[in-house]
């Protein structure tokens, strides 16, 4: 087969520039879809994409991408040719042994090398991405393969013994004095190996096994084990697994809303590190009643799909986003495709959270959780997974498969740590549903998932179509029971939930839905503004059972005690013992300001403060008592002004205790050397004075005031005295002419540095226009250099 | 999706759906490992706990049958982290063994040998096992083998007790199957008791769990020492062997107060074998005067502590405890599963009832307004002497007329708490009233009386709680409780059900004062009884005395 697209009959292109001329638009197309690094920004013309396909950082990810046999058939590729040229594709067959064919187009596809079948060769990069030893071959030494069989005849057995050792666990052997002068005579192994080029000395201890004698020793093989065979994992039927996943889909979308609901009446902190606490871990893992590792998921995913978020006040907390009630408003199959979107698109591992770095504890919602290959192995997983699901038959694959396959699909990315980022992943996705499980422990991906990680338009509506239809269908009925409890025998539907809840207390979730009724619960209804026949009603209308008596019972009784005591808020109360009086005062319309309402034929409550009462009353010609806390009568004397409560000023002592000689005598002393400092300082003293800028009242001016002299400043280019913080916090004061008031920032021109200052308006204090004839223009030769503002004295 | 009629919750619990074709099969497949929570009329909860998971195990099941049963029956997918629970917590039963080594007798055996080193370090486990021996195995004292069981379970991993029974000392004793025969559940309950070897035969009130006792005893043929909670009880059980075995009055002694007799079978009481005197158990010698092949436990939820102590020094005999309820007060659960043994049958109250061998019983909680001027008493009391207050409310006394009067062709029992309370009713009543001051000989008097229907009503307080057997009693009104207390609700609704000659159906009055504490208790007593499939209906005093309600 000609290599992808090559034009058959056309000489041998000499470099993957002139490969790629040859290649069909078809060829091309598929080579910029395999490496879409190549297509951004789109190559101006063919050498240009042969040099960026022949980068370093290109070559990297298409030799990462490589699956095991195509790694291998690389390998061999570059092993040979970097001794001896381009290398025929029989050659590449006969090193690895097998049969190189699918896997050289598929390099060549990649253009990771190139030539025809008969001159092959890898692109240089090629090689340094597979390092030194590629195959674990050494370097080439340039001899000849009969020249090494005729020495490897005469070699001495302890010597071969060396090879044999080297051929495949080379080519690296430590020795000591690798670099001696080896004595062609000597019989020592090592000595006889240098001296003949078997070996080559690399360093002071380390030999080398060269290419060819490896290859030789191989019996011409690169590879003990040619992948030739690929793993073939049984597709196992799967029939549940749909099932199974919209069960674990309805329960994760379950505990998001719960976490939400959770997180908005008690939001836990945000550590100063960016995470969740360990402790905040445990409580909401308590709260949701799940272990931690699974908590964390749902935080993680919560985040994910923006229903969390750090609050971002000055004490932070997470908290439920805007975004959850809009989330919570879809119903369960619309919520977990969000979900489940945001979670293959995030690059965020939960299943690290609680494992440690040389910082500490990773926490989750912390910043150490994410890493890009994530979305990469997730992505893989299903797509690997939904191959061997048949178009109607769900089938999938037993569970430790998915390693060995992994390992065949990238070996150059299955690293351990990869690896548990896939074991992971497995976990998470069945978790979420994105994979369905059959017992004993197969794994597949249930319909609903298809669409999701399909290239299909509108796949998230179709995912949530198929999703609704693998969820059991919602009931809108529970049963009733004698023992107060009601159960939903299947998933409710949201607005009889939502009544539910309010009503009754849930016991246990699941399948079906385990209620409770209360006292409490009842009494939640009323005060949520049911009466006890609404609430018999409507149980009646969604109970397919009757509503036994102990239940009415319990909701009669409960209705009947609701509200029993009552409290109101009143600012004072009129009591008599004449009800009429008090009637009367109630149909007064003088009395309509006080609010009087009747309590009991002999008190009213009013919502005037007492003294306005009293007032109101007396102006009706009633002779109102005043009462105390106690009942008490309140005599009152006519009203005098008096400040409320005040603390006396504090008073000085009559007379300062009498100081010590001694204090008085270092007192002294003191005064005698500031005197003599004083004397010094008047010899030394300047005598040029800068004009002194206004004095200022200490307290600043607001901005907008500031704002507006500025630009009163700007339009007459007037100077005046700015006085600013600096940027080290120092206040200062200067005389300027201001040019301009823009984007929050003052420019105006310093006369005495003769610069331009740029200030920000929030910095300023205070702007001092100069009275009027103070500045000539020229004439302050001298400007205070941040001048330190006066006192306020 | 299957239709099947249970429902797998994530919290663990089982919803089977009762009217579904498949319920009654369903039912039989998970009543091995998941507890019967409760039974009400439409829907019956069971809960899958370790205790039971174990109790399965112990009984030969093993997890794939439970997975199996679990996805066969159930509507919706069951959640896979449930399903991997269930395997982990069966599998941790048994990897340690109990059993008898050649040479070195009594030895703690580990199939798993990490499992042992963990419990070894347990510092709870340390000085109750010896040297060890090799990689799985460590000698433990015969002493502690009870001890040792109860630590391992607290540690979660339940040894399975293999070390086999002391015959004891042999003694013939059969059946006398002359005008009676035994149940089938009866049956099944002592076969499943023996191959068990040792364990918790649960059955309702009024049942026969006497002569599953007997049964037991018949199979073991060896010398017996019976438990019982009182001495009514005692003499009930001397009565009931001599009937049901071929025992003779010889054979039989008793060891309570009043006589101290050690015969091939003894009934002994708790309170004489937990009394104490100068912090030594001066009966404890009863448990070593005979090589006994046998110790039956009746009511085994009132188990008292001392007696766990005792029992788990006699971990080398068989045990066999009776009970209504597995519900302690206490949630000693955990003590019986691993001194008197797992659950070895059990049967529904309602699955019994339906067979006929218990009476159908009819509950009626009757709701007594206080008159004001009590409820003003009652606002204002201390907290400590409320529920006093309103359980002894003087407005019950005129119900309690008004319901003897309905009920004169009856048989009825007034059961109540408080001393003053029950003479007043006594009093008003005209009927004889026994309480704990009641000496034995009167009692029995008393009692045989009212079974020879000489006397219609019986005033009894908490001594009539228990063991009494009264077949022709169909009345029971309770007028006042101890508290919540979930099993004498059901101990004193078992007062009753024994089938009556003509089929009627039991009546059991419960009078709670509306709107105090004694409601909230009430509710918290009928909890069992109605998890049980006993619907309480509700009535007023108020048609009571109008004689509106029947």
């Amino acid at each position: 087969m000609p290599p992808p697209g090559a034009v058959p009959g056309h000489a041998p292109p000499r470099s993957l520039a002139a490969a790629l001329r040859t290649w069909s638009e078809e060829a091309l197309t598929d080579l910029l879809q395999e490496r879409p690094d190549l297509a951004v920004p789109l190559p101006h013309d063919l050498a240009a994409l042969a040099h960026r396909a022949t980068l370093r950082p290109s070559v990297h990810l298409a030799v990462d991408s490589l699956d095991l046999p195509t790694l291998q058939v690389l390998e061999v590729l570059v092993a040979l040719s970097e001794s001896s040229g381009p290398v025929s594709l029989d050659q590449v067959g006969a090193a690895w042994g097998g049969d190189a064919r699918p896997a050289v187009d598929r390099l060549r596809a990649l253009a990771l090398a190139w030539g025809t079948d008969d001159q092959l060769t890898p692109v240089r990069r090629a090689g340094e991405c597979l390092g030194p030893h590629p195959a674990g071959l050494g370097p080439p030494s340039g001899l000849d393969a009969a020249t090494i069989r005729d020495l490897l005849t005469h070699a001495p057995d302890a010597a071969r013994a060396v090879l044999d050792k080297l051929a495949w666990d080379g080519p690296l052997g430590q020795v000591t004095h690798a670099d001696r002068r080896p004595d062609p005579d000597s019989t020592a192994p090592l000595d006889w190996l240098l001296a003949r080029g078997l070996l080559t000395a690399t360093g002071a201890d380390e030999v080398v096994l060269p290419r060819e004698v490896a290859l030789v020793l191989r019996a011409g093989r690169t590879h003990r084990d040619p992948a030739l065979t690929p793993p073939t994992p049984a597709p196992r039927p799967a029939p549940q697994a749909d099932t199974h996943a919209a069960g674990a889909a309805a329960e994760a979308v379950r505990l998001v809303a719960a976490l939400a609901q959770l997180w908005e009446a008690t939001p836990p902190a945000v550590l100063r590190s960016g995470g969740l606490g360990v402790r905040e871990l445990r409580r909401t893992a308590l709260a949701l009643e799940v272990d931690e590792a699974v908590a964390a998921r749902v935080i993680e995913l919560a985040h994910a799909a923006g229903l969390i978020a750090d609050d971002g006040e000055l004490d932070p907390h997470w908290a439920p986003t805007p975004d959850v009630d809009a989330w919570l408003a879809h119903d369960v199959p619309q919520r977990w495709v969000e979900l489940a979107t945001a979670y293959l698109a995030s690059p965020r591992c939960p299943h690290l959270v609680g494992t440690r770095t040389d910082k500490g504890v990773r926490n989750a919602l912390g910043n150490d959780l994410a890493w890009t290959a994530a979305p990469t192995v997730r992505a893989w997983l299903l797509h690997t997974v939904a191959a061997l699901r048949t178009d109607s038959t769900p089938r999938g694959i037993a569970r430790d498969e998915i390693v060995g396959l992994f390992v065949w699909t990238a070996p150059r990315r299955a690293t351990p740590v990869r690896r548990a980022l896939l074991e992971a992943a497995v976990a998470e996705a069945i978790w979420l549903g994105l994979l369905g499980t059959e017992i004993p422990d197969v794994i597949a991906v249930p319909s609903f998932t298809l669409p999701l990680i399909g290239a299909t338009e509108d796949g998230e509506r179709q995912a949530a179509d198929l999703l609704g239809r693998a969820l059991p269908a919602p009931v809108d009925h529970i049963l009733l029971q004698a023992d107060l409890t009601a159960i939903a025998p299947g998933p409710l539907d949201r607005h009889v939930a939502r009544e539910l809840d309010l009503i009754a207390d849930v016991e246990s979730r699941g399948g079906a839905t385990v209620l409770r009724f209360t006292p409490t619960s009842i009494r939640r209804g009323l005060d949520a503004g049911r009466t006890g026949d609404d609430i018999l009603a409507w149980l009646e209308q969604h109970s397919r059972t009757p509503v036994p008596q102990p239940l009415a019972y319990l909701i009669g009784d409960s209705a009947r005690r609701h509200g029993r005591v009552r409290v109101g808020t009143a600012a004072s109360f009129v009591r008599s013992d004449d009800e009429t009086a008090l009637s009367e005062l109630l149909a007064d319309r003088r009395a309509d300001g006080l609010q009087l309402r009747r309590l009991a034929p002999t008190v009213l409550a009013a919502q005037a403060p007492p003294a306005a009462v009293l007032e109101v009353l007396r102006s009706l010609g009633l002779a109102p008592a005043a009462e105390a806390v106690d009942g008490s009568v309140v005599v009152t004397a006519p009203p005098v002004h008096r400040t409320g409560p005040r603390r006396r000023p504090v008073r000085a002592a009559a007379r300062p205790p009498a100081p010590s000689r001694a204090a008085l005598r270092s007192a002294a002393a003191a005064l005698r050397l500031t005197e003599l400092a004083a004397h010094d300082g008047s010899r030394q003293g300047t005598t040029d004075v800068p004009p002194s800028p206004p004095g200022l009242p200490p307290t600043p001016a607001d901005v907008a005031t500031v704002l507006i002299q500025l630009s009163q400043a700007v339009a007459r280019r007037s100077p005046v005295w700015v006085a600013y913080v600096d940027a080290q916090g120092r206040v200062g004061q200067r005389l300027v002419e201001p040019i301009e008031v823009a984007a929050g920032r003052l420019q105006a021109f310093d006369r005495s540095t003769a610069r331009i200052l740029t200030v920000p308006i929030a910095r300023v204090t205070r702007v001092t226009p100069l009275p009027s004839g103070q500045f000539s223009g020229n004439s302050p030769g001298v400007s205070p250099e941040n001048r330190p503002l006066d006192g306020p004295d | 999706m299957s239709e099947g009629p249970l429902i797998v919750q994530s919290d663990k619990t089982l919803l089977l759906e009762v009217d579904h074709p498949d319920a009654p099969a369903c039912r039989q497949a998970i009543a091995p490992f998941a507890e019967l929570e409760r039974a009400p009329e439409h829907v019956h909860t069971y809960r899958l706990t370790p205790l039971g998971l174990w109790n399965a195990r112990a009984a030969g099941h093993d997890a794939e049958q439970v997975v199996d049963i679990l996805l066969r029956y159930s509507r919706y997918p069951v959640p896979h982290a449930l399903l991997v629970d269930v395997a982990d917590t069966m599998a941790r039963f048994g990897r340690l063994q109990l059993v008898n080594h050649p040479s070195h007798g009594l030895v703690l055996h580990a199939l798993d040998v990490p499992v042992l080193e963990e419990v070894l370090r347990s510092a709870k486990v340390a000085p109750l096992v010896g040297q060890r021996l090799d990689g799985e195995t460590v000698q433990v004292h015969p002493s502690e083998r009870g001890h040792l069981k109860q630590v391992l379970l607290k540690l979660g991993w339940p040894a399975e007790d293999l070390a086999g029974y002391v015959d004891g000392e042999a003694h013939p004793i059969a059946l006398r199957e002359e005008g009676w025969a035994l149940r089938s559940y009866q049956r099944e309950a002592a076969d499943g008791f023996w191959h068990g070897g040792s364990g918790v035969v649960v059955l309702p009130c009024g049942a026969g769990k006497t002569i599953v006792g007997a049964a037991a005893m018949a199979r073991a043929a060896a010398t017996t020492l019976i438990l019982v909670t009182n001495t009514v009880a005692a003499r009930q059980w001397r009565d009931e062997l001599l009937r049901r075995t071929t025992l003779s009055e010889n054979e039989i002694g008793e060891y309570s107060g009043s006589r101290k007799e050690i015969r091939p079978v003894t009934i002994a009481t708790y309170q004489v074998v937990t009394t104490r005197r100068k912090g030594v158990y001066p009966h404890l010698e009863l448990f070593d005067a005979r090589d006994w092949g046998l110790i039956v436990y009746d009511e085994v939820h009132l188990l008292p502590a001392p007696i766990f102590r005792m029992t788990a020094d006699l971990q080398a005999r068989r045990r066999l405890g009776l009970t209504a309820t597995l519900v302690r007060e206490d949630g000693r659960e955990g003590d019986v599963f691993s001194l008197i043994g797992p659950k070895r049958y059990d049967a529904p109250w309602k699955d019994i009832e339906a067979q006929g061998w218990i009476a159908p019983a009819d509950c009626v909680e009757v709701r007594v307004t206080l008159p004001e001027r009590d409820r003003l008493v009652y606002a204002t009391a201390e907290p400590e002497d409320r529920y006093r207050l309103c359980a002894s409310a003087p407005e019950k006394m005129r119900v309690v007329e008004a319901l003897v009067t309905r009920h004169r062709r009856d048989q009825v029992l007034v059961i109540g708490q408080y001393l003053d309370q029950l003479d007043e009713l006594a009093a008003r009543l005209d009927a004889p009233l026994i309480t704990g001051a009641t000496t034995v000989r009167e009692r029995q008097r008393l009692f045989d009386a009212f079974r020879d229907g000489q006397m219609q009503v019986l005033v009894v307080s908490k001594v009539a709680n228990f063991s009494i057997d009264l077949p022709e009693a169909s009345v029971a009104i309770q007028v006042s409780g101890a508290f919540g207390s979930r099993q004498e609700e059901a101990q004193r609704l078992g007062r009753i059900l024994r089938p009556k000659t003509d089929g009627r159906t039991a009546r059991f009055y419960a009078l709670v004062a509306r709107d105090t504490l004694d409601q909230d208790y009430a509710a918290h007593r009928q909890r069992f009884l109605a998890e049980q499939g006993y619907a309480y209906r509700i009535v007023d005093a108020d048609e009571v005395l109008d004689g509106s309600s029947s």
